[in-house]
């Protein structure tokens, strides 16, 4: 196996809350390689936004800090890096796209004017140029006429259109990554759509390996080669995602997966309710607790549970799962 | 992508994109006091710019003689207690007087955004020091602070702007200070983050624009502000001896008030005018600027 373009380990990320620190991210580890999609799913809170912020070294500081383990990104460790070395990695080498396109853009400059900024930000062109790129990567996102588009401010646009140049600037530096943070919560159906059908499009054109954060487990099975589920500032679960969405192992993906809706051919007239994960993610402060955060809520909970976390057992598919139910089996 | 010939009948604008300034000064021509104070003040400038040429008569000359009340001779608002044209003291002093406002109030505007920006933008230890130095500056009693600074360094017309911007820019440094850490947190703000701007380019150019709206009348305002102060501080005798202004002109006849009524009433006139016009371009900016006021 190569190296791959980013590696995270053991990462822990924590905030000063009322004078003691709470972790938010508990030894978190996993990779990216060239050219790969990886989803991370999980509920709202359990720390996948946080984790995109890390990679981007953008934590909140204060109350949050990284208190442990190396972010390593073709070989330089992020999580260590000053802010100015940070900032030039930023855009160029790592960028995002955030859930709101709405509010995303700034409300006083024309929309080309801001991804030809960003482009003489990075590279050593003219204005000419630069506007000339832009135009371009407008025309690249799917931006109708985008010559006259050029000249849009925000508010004239779109969600949709306003994500796409997002996608646009944090694209034109054609970084090696690009973290999506829910890139479509915002958007209605069929953008949404059009808006991953675009993603892929780009990624085969600009080798770009994105690590795509959602909730959407139809999306993961959908855009990514492979996903990592999160549960409370910890993985529980990762592995190849045809493999993954077939044979969840975890309760917690198991119950992920049969939240969603399916098609039956002949329904029941009474429809069967749809099956939900009983309970509600914990707070940040109930995570110090010892156990398995899930435990709480977890149909297949043994005594143990309670009290100690289970170590991960790494499956011969790639398949990695933390659970005392795997290592049972496994025993 | 297959579709873009669908969007690109739904997502096609007929209008041409109008910029924010434009979208602003359609709003600014609704406000008609607004408008009124604009062609004040215009006409205020003009005079101030191009009377000198037509009407040459040095304000500092002795043409007539002394307090000779106005249409009774050639210098139809009359004369002062040395008999010097009232009428040429207003035209010059205009120049003197909006030269200082818009001096004194570009430095209020220079120091008060710089700090504020830095203070709300960091955050932390700076914020602390910076809003503690604005704090000094503002528990001293502006007029007073003023005139030590006037007397210290001699009262030219410089020093006098100098004085007026060092008391008045701490109502900007808070304004804008707090705008910044409004504007701090915003997702756009964050975007241009996570695309790697560099601190100097968030604070000038990404979050200092959205801000400009309310600094923009507040820096309005303070010309206005800076008019009076300066004739407050020429009333008290704390003027520039070689220049007239409107503010020197009231306080060299202050005391001639009860024989001759057109030495004081004319410049105070035209600082009242001025003022006015200015407060009223600064209410018609703020409708104009006022998100919430204006219509998307």
């Amino acid at each position: 196996m190569s190296t791959p373009l980013l590696s995270v380990q053991n990462l822990d990320v924590a905030f000063q809350i009322e004078g003691s620190e709470v972790p938010i991210i508990r030894d978190l580890s996993f990779e990216v390689s060239y050219n790969e999609v990886l989803g991370i799913v999980g509920e709202s809170g359990c720390g996948k936004s946080m984790t995109a912020l890390a990679l981007m070294g953008l934590v909140p500081n204060p109350p949050g800090r990284i208190t442990n383990g190396s972010i390593l990104f073709e070989g330089r460790d992020l999580a260590k890096v000053s802010e100015p070395q940070m900032q030039s990695i930023r855009g160029n080498e790592i960028s995002m796209v955030f859930q709101e396109p709405m509010t995303s853009l700034n409300p006083v400059y024309t929309v080309g004017e801001q991804i030809a900024e960003t482009a003489r930000a990075h590279f050593n062109i003219g204005r000419a140029e630069a506007k000339d790129r832009a135009v371009e990567m407008l025309k690249l996102v799917g931006i109708p006429s985008p010559e006259r588009r050029f000249d849009d401010y925000p508010h004239q646009m779109s969600g949709g259109m306003r994500q796409r140049v997002m996608i646009a600037i944090s694209l034109i530096c054609e970084p090696k990554l690009l973290i999506a943070d829910e890139p479509t919560t915002a958007l209605d159906v069929t953008v949404q759509a059009q808006i991953f059908d675009l993603f892929k499009e780009l990624q085969e054109k600009i080798k770009t390996s994105i690590i795509l954060i959602t909730h959407d487990i139809g999306v993961v099975a959908e855009m990514t080669d492979r996903v990592m589920v999160m549960y409370a500032g910890r993985k529980i679960e990762e592995g190849p995602v045809a493999d993954f969405i077939q044979n969840p192992r975890h309760p917690y993906t198991k119950g992920l997966i049969s939240c969603i809706p399916t098609l039956q051919e002949n329904p029941p007239e009474i429809p069967v309710p749809l099956f939900e994960i009983p309970g509600v993610v914990p707070s940040a402060s109930e995570l110090s607790r010892p156990g398995c955060a899930f435990a709480p809520r977890c149909s297949q909970k043994m005594d143990r549970c309670a009290n100690l976390f289970p170590q991960t057992v790494e499956l011969a598919t790639g398949r990695i799962v933390s659970c005392w139910l795997e290592m049972e089996e496994n025993a | 992508m297959t579709d873009a010939s669908i969007d690109k009948e739904a997502f096609s604008t007929p209008q041409k994109p109008v910029s924010p300034a434009v979208q602003a000064w359609r709003m600014f021509r609704k406000n008609h006091s607004a408008v009124v104070g604009m062609v004040l003040l215009g006409v205020v400038i003009l005079v101030s710019i191009f009377g000198p040429m037509f009407y040459q008569v040095d304000p500092s000359d002795m043409v007539w003689m002394p307090s000779t009340a106005p249409g009774q001779s050639e210098y139809i608002l009359g004369t002062d207690y040395l008999g010097r044209d009232i009428l040429a003291g207003l035209i010059n002093g205009g120049r003197i007087t909006i030269t200082i406002g818009a001096a004194a109030a570009l430095l209020t505007v220079v120091i008060g955004v710089t700090i504020g920006a830095l203070a709300g933008f960091y955050g932390g230890w700076v914020d602390n020091i910076l809003m503690r130095i604005t704090e000094f500056f503002q528990v001293l009693p502006n007029l007073l602070f003023a005139m030590v600074v006037v007397m210290l360094f001699s009262a030219s017309l410089t020093n006098i702007a100098i004085a007026i911007g060092i008391v008045s820019w701490t109502g900007t440094a808070r304004l804008t200070r707090a705008e910044f850490m409004r504007l701090r947190d915003m997702d756009y703000v964050r975007a241009e983050r996570a695309i790697g701007a560099k601190n100097w380019h968030m604070i000038w150019t990404v979050i200092l624009p959205n801000a400009a709206p309310p600094l923009i009348v507040s820096a309005a305002l303070s010309i206005g502000t800076a008019i009076l102060f300066e004739a407050g501080l020429s009333f008290l005798g704390l003027s520039d001896p070689n220049s007239m202004s409107w503010g020197r002109m009231i306080g060299d006849n202050r005391p001639y008030i009860l024989d001759s009524w057109w030495g004081v009433t004319f410049p105070g006139l035209a600082i009242f005018l001025t003022v006015l016009a200015i407060s009223l371009i600064g209410d018609g900016l703020n409708d104009a600027l006022n998100p919430k006021l204006r219509k998307r």
